[in-house]
């Protein structure tokens, strides 16, 4: 029994009552999809997919002690003691941001972090130091946004994150530096024309984000897909295996320009004020306040205008500074609701 | 004694033919099977144990090169080049061991392997697409890529790997076990010779009957001819073992982990990970350490191998690597990212390749010796399964001859 292939045939033939001869999985078997079709990691399914996500909306205001005080105190004299001081000694700014999110924040093709997110940090790297540049961009994902801030990771997130009740017990937000609203992105030969033509159907979002919780709340429900990053939505797009992607405009523009077989659905069905995220600790609400102070000066003088027609506009049309509002917290008028 | 004198001649004439028979049976069937034993060492799974490593190495390769290659900002060419090879020679090796393997589980891994395999290169043909549009989609499908290669196509490359060196050490085992049935049949013999001998001169009144004691004689000769032979196949199988695939596998295996450290270097770099840092983790926390015992195997197995300069030689390059790949860390760590990327790719690189270049020396080395002694053992059987027969013919017929001269006289 030198012959291999005698061997084969024989236990072949011992085996042929109760088991099928040869490979483990057949040639018909892998054609019938036997063989799964390969996830990306980090994906949840159905109920898991909400796990950790958080609602909008809810009124959780004063807010009055981060209201700015005064002119700011000019860059490189920050006042002895301050929370501004002591990111002054460190000698940067740690910001932590997306770079999976066109326009608003992502590597461009030099492997340089850009987009509007990073540039309105960089104005606060700006005002500590008296140069945008003195900052180092900490690469982080939705869900770890509130960590790194709670644990002092960053002094700063600057990603896309929208105001919410649950979020102010756990962190601090700047006044309301631009606002977002949920829409959805399909393949471009899709017929759905809203979120509400989606019950029953796969729909992706980031874990931890308020988009993700938005799918779940929808009537009839879809089924929601939790990822890492947002990129993470548009390969299982790419791959057919979700009917969409969706979460703020801002987000989905981008991912829609990187691929021109897809399609943003124009009208938003929320409306979310976006803030810088920072320690809620009694001991830095001055630096809240300095930072207020800042986005206040960055809607007077056009530098905010300036980044948003240089990012924004020419993907999601005008828009005007919003107005800051310290008295009631997380409710914004937005022209599409 | 029912027998008369010549009944019990006649019995002995009949005995020490078949016992003589017998033996020639049963070293001829030693040697046959030892000689499958090595045969499969040589021509079967030691051929595949190295089939099965050259695709676990490939594909280890390729998903290293590919992430390192993804963080430049243009992929150089020869990373393009390299992948394409690697993936190739892994599909060669694949069908190589489809054609020379049925093993079941082999076949499983197989399968595995040639339906993931073009998903791979399908997320790794995604990933380079976006990325040379700069787009962001594109470290998403890399992500994919690489977590399809961890968790599919390296786990079944291994799990073949290690099935093949599995039954390579178990047919090292039958080829060069004591041969317990031939020694035990022999000294029966011998036995049942002095014995009849014994009987006979009492009977004869004549001191040596030279037939039984030729026979005899040329018994003890094709014993110590098996034996002998039997032995220096031994010593050379296990040479061929000890100073060349045992430490082999260890050097493949520093090696592939070699490789996914690098890759988890590139990885946590691209991977927007970056506070998570799992890859990093894996690198510092398990791979690290798991490197310096598979080195310290290499050595201690195969001390006094081709390889074991260079497994040591692997260690200090090794090193030197973990040096590069904190200054990489700690640039990361503190947000200079431009820092980080250009170590990656030139200071930490290079410490890596150098020792990737002496773990590849020490397994061309060690396979080589692997080559080279486990032929020479596997020859040194040659010749020996006729020779055994022919001594046992004689044997019967210098039985026959000297037993029928005493039954002779009787006429």
């Amino acid at each position: 029994m030198r012959n291999p292939m005698a061997v084969a045939v024989v236990s072949c033939l011992l085996l042929l009552g109760t088991a099928a001869c040869g490979t483990a999985a057949s040639p018909a078997q892998v054609a019938t999809g036997a063989t799964a079709v390969p996830t990306p990691s980090g994906v949840a399914v159905g109920p898991a997919a909400l796990v950790n996500s958080t609602p909008l909306g809810g009124k959780c205001g004063p807010l009055a002690d981060v209201a700015p005080t005064g002119p700011l105190p000019a860059p490189g004299h920050m006042p002895a003691g301050s929370t501004m001081a002591k990111i002054y000694r460190q000698g940067y700014l740690r910001v932590g941001v997306d770079q999976t999110t066109e326009f608003f924040g992502y590597r461009d093709a030099h492997g340089n972090l850009v987009g509007f997110d990073d540039d309105v940090a960089r104005q606060i790297a700006k005002a500590i130091f008296g140069n945008p540049n003195a900052i180092r961009f900490v690469v982080i994902t939705s869900a770890q946004r509130i960590p790194d801030v709670q644990n002092g990771t960053v002094d700063l997130v600057a990603d896309n994150m929208t105001i919410t009740c649950d979020r102010l017990q756990e962190v601090a937000f700047s006044s309301d530096y631009y606002n977002a609203g949920q829409t959805i992105l399909v393949p471009s030969n899709s017929h759905v024309t809203s979120i509400g033509r989606l019950g029953g159907q796969r729909v992706c979002a980031a874990a931890g984000t308020t988009s993700i919780n938005e799918v779940g709340r929808q009537r009839p429900q879809p089924v929601p897909v939790s990822v890492q990053n947002w990129t993470d939505c548009l390969v299982l797009l790419q791959q057919g295996q979700i009917a969409a992607v969706s979460t703020d405009n801002s987000v989905l523009v981008g991912l829609a320009a990187q691929d021109p077989d897809t399609k943003m659905i124009a009208k938003p069905f929320t409306c979310e004020p976006h803030g810088l995220a920072m320690s809620n600790a009694p001991g830095a609400r001055d630096f809240v306040r300095f930072v207020n102070g800042v986005l206040e000066q960055m809607r007077t003088d056009g530098e905010w205008q300036r980044l948003y027609n240089q990012w924004v506009a020419p993907h999601l049309g005008p828009q005007a500074p919003p107005p800051p509002q310290y008295n009631v917290a997380v409710e914004q008028t937005c022209p599409w609701l | 004694m029912a027998l008369r004198t010549p009944g019990r001649l006649r019995a002995l004439l009949l005995a020490s033919v078949a016992v003589s028979l017998v033996w020639g049976a049963v070293s001829a069937w030693t040697v046959e099977q030892r000689q499958s034993a090595a045969n499969q060492v040589v021509a079967g799974s030691g051929p595949l144990s190295y089939d099965a490593q050259q695709v676990y190495q490939s594909l280890s390769d390729a998903d290293a090169t590919e992430a390192n290659g993804y963080l430049s900002a243009i992929e150089p060419a020869s990373d393009v080049t390299r992948i394409h090879a690697d993936i190739s020679r892994a599909e060669a090796y694949v069908l190589a061991i489809r054609a020379g393997d049925q093993d079941p589980a082999i076949q499983a891994d197989l399968t595995t392997l040639a339906t993931g395999i073009p998903s791979y290169t399908d997320y790794v043909g995604e990933a380079d697409a976006f990325n040379r549009g700069g787009q962001p989609v594109g470290a998403a499908w890399l992500s994919d890529a690489s977590y399809l290669m961890r968790h599919t196509l390296l786990p079944a490359a291994s799990d073949m790997y290690a099935s093949e060196n599995a039954r390579l050490n178990a047919a090292y085992a039958r080829a060069t076990g004591f041969p317990f049935l031939a020694v035990g049949a022999a000294i029966v013999f011998c036995l049942l010779a002095v014995a009849a001998q014994y009987r006979l001169a009492r009977r004869t009144n004549r001191l040596l009957n030279p037939g039984l004691a030729a026979a005899s004689l040329i018994g003890l000769v094709s014993l110590a001819w098996l034996l002998g032979s039997l032995g220096a196949a031994r010593s050379g199988l296990l040479a061929g073992r000890d100073q060349g695939s045992a430490p082999a596998q260890f050097l493949v295996q520093a090696e592939v982990t070699a490789l996914r450290m690098h890759s988890d270097e590139s990885l946590t770099l691209i991977n927007r990970d970056g506070a998570d840092d799992s890859t990093e983790k894996e690198f510092k926390q398990a791979l690290w350490p798991l490197l310096g015992r598979e080195l310290v195997s290499a050595q201690s197995v195969g001390a006094g191998s081709p390889g074991e300069a260079d497994a040591a030689a692997a260690a200090r390059a090794a090193q030197a690597w973990y040096g590069q790949h904190q200054r990489v860390y700690d640039a990361n760590r503190d947000g200079d990212y431009p820092t980080a990327v250009t170590l990656a790719t030139t200071d930490s690189t290079a410490s890596f390749r150098s020792v990737e270049a002496a773990l590849g020396r020490g397994i061309a080395a060690d396979q080589a010796a692997f080559t080279g002694s486990a032929a020479s053992g596997d020859s040194d059987l040659g010749g020996l399964g006729a020779g055994m027969l022919i001594a046992a013919l004689a044997m019967a017929a210098a039985c026959a001859w000297g037993v029928y001269h005493r039954l002779a006289e009787y006429r």
